[in-house]
């Protein structure tokens, strides 16, 4: 788990640092499948959840490539928002949380949550096909 | 130890890189991080459903600022 942590670490930086839009939208892809391997890891029998989460993550650094293509343009001062960093201290004391024991896994999805989030996944289409194209 | 070290690096460089962000894209960039560190918490729960869930719930609010940023961009703020 160590090297996937600081793999993570400098796959953040990397968003941070870097001033392309485009060059962070594929570092976010490249942590997308770093944390799938972390779960891979984590639960071999999770192999699905695997695919799921890499194939979530590319899908969305392709459409921000896209949005970050089409607007190209950058001004140079940053979005203000210093408390949003005061406030990413606060999740310190999840540090106090006991850690994972090593219980078995279920790995088997209830049936009743393919129509829950297909619903949930149509209404948010229907909602940003509204909010874009009014 | 290292499971939830992973969620906080996850947790606090999301948040660390949107309070940098010079861009909307950036910052919608930063979000997907933090939203992993929900993906990666729902998954040591050891539960399949559960992290489904999170996965799918990604999707929605992805698709969601995409199209909130496309807005934006037409209306000339980013």
């Amino acid at each position: 788990m160590w090297p996937l942590s600081i793999i993570a670490l400098l796959l953040i930086l990397v968003i941070i640092r870097v001033r392309d839009n485009i060059l962070a939208a594929i570092s976010l892809t490249f942590l997308g499948v770093t944390v799938a391997g972390a779960v891979w890891l984590l639960y071999p029998e999770f192999a699905t959840a695997f695919i799921l989460i890499t194939l979530v993550y590319v899908v969305a650094a392709l459409t921000l490539v896209i949005v970050a293509a089409a607007s190209l343009s950058e001004n140079g001062n940053t979005v203000e928002m210093r408390r949003v960093t005061l406030a990413s201290l606060g999740a310190l004391p999840f540090l106090l949380v006991p850690d994972v024991q090593g219980k078995a896994a279920t790995a088997s999805v209830d049936p009743v949550l393919l129509p829950l989030t297909a619903v949930l996944l149509l209404f948010s289409f229907i909602v940003a096909a509204r909010v874009s194209h009014d | 130890m290292t499971e939830l070290i992973f969620l906080l690096i996850l947790l606090a460089g999301g948040m660390a890189a949107v309070a940098v962000a010079n861009s909307l894209v950036r910052v919608i960039i930063a979000a997907e991080v933090a939203i992993m560190a929900g993906i990666w918490g729902a998954a040591l729960s050891g539960d399949l459903s559960l992290l489904a869930v999170a996965a799918v719930v990604g999707v929605a609010e992805t698709v969601l600022m995409v199209a909130a940023v496309y807005r934006l961009a037409r209306e000339g703020y980013v």
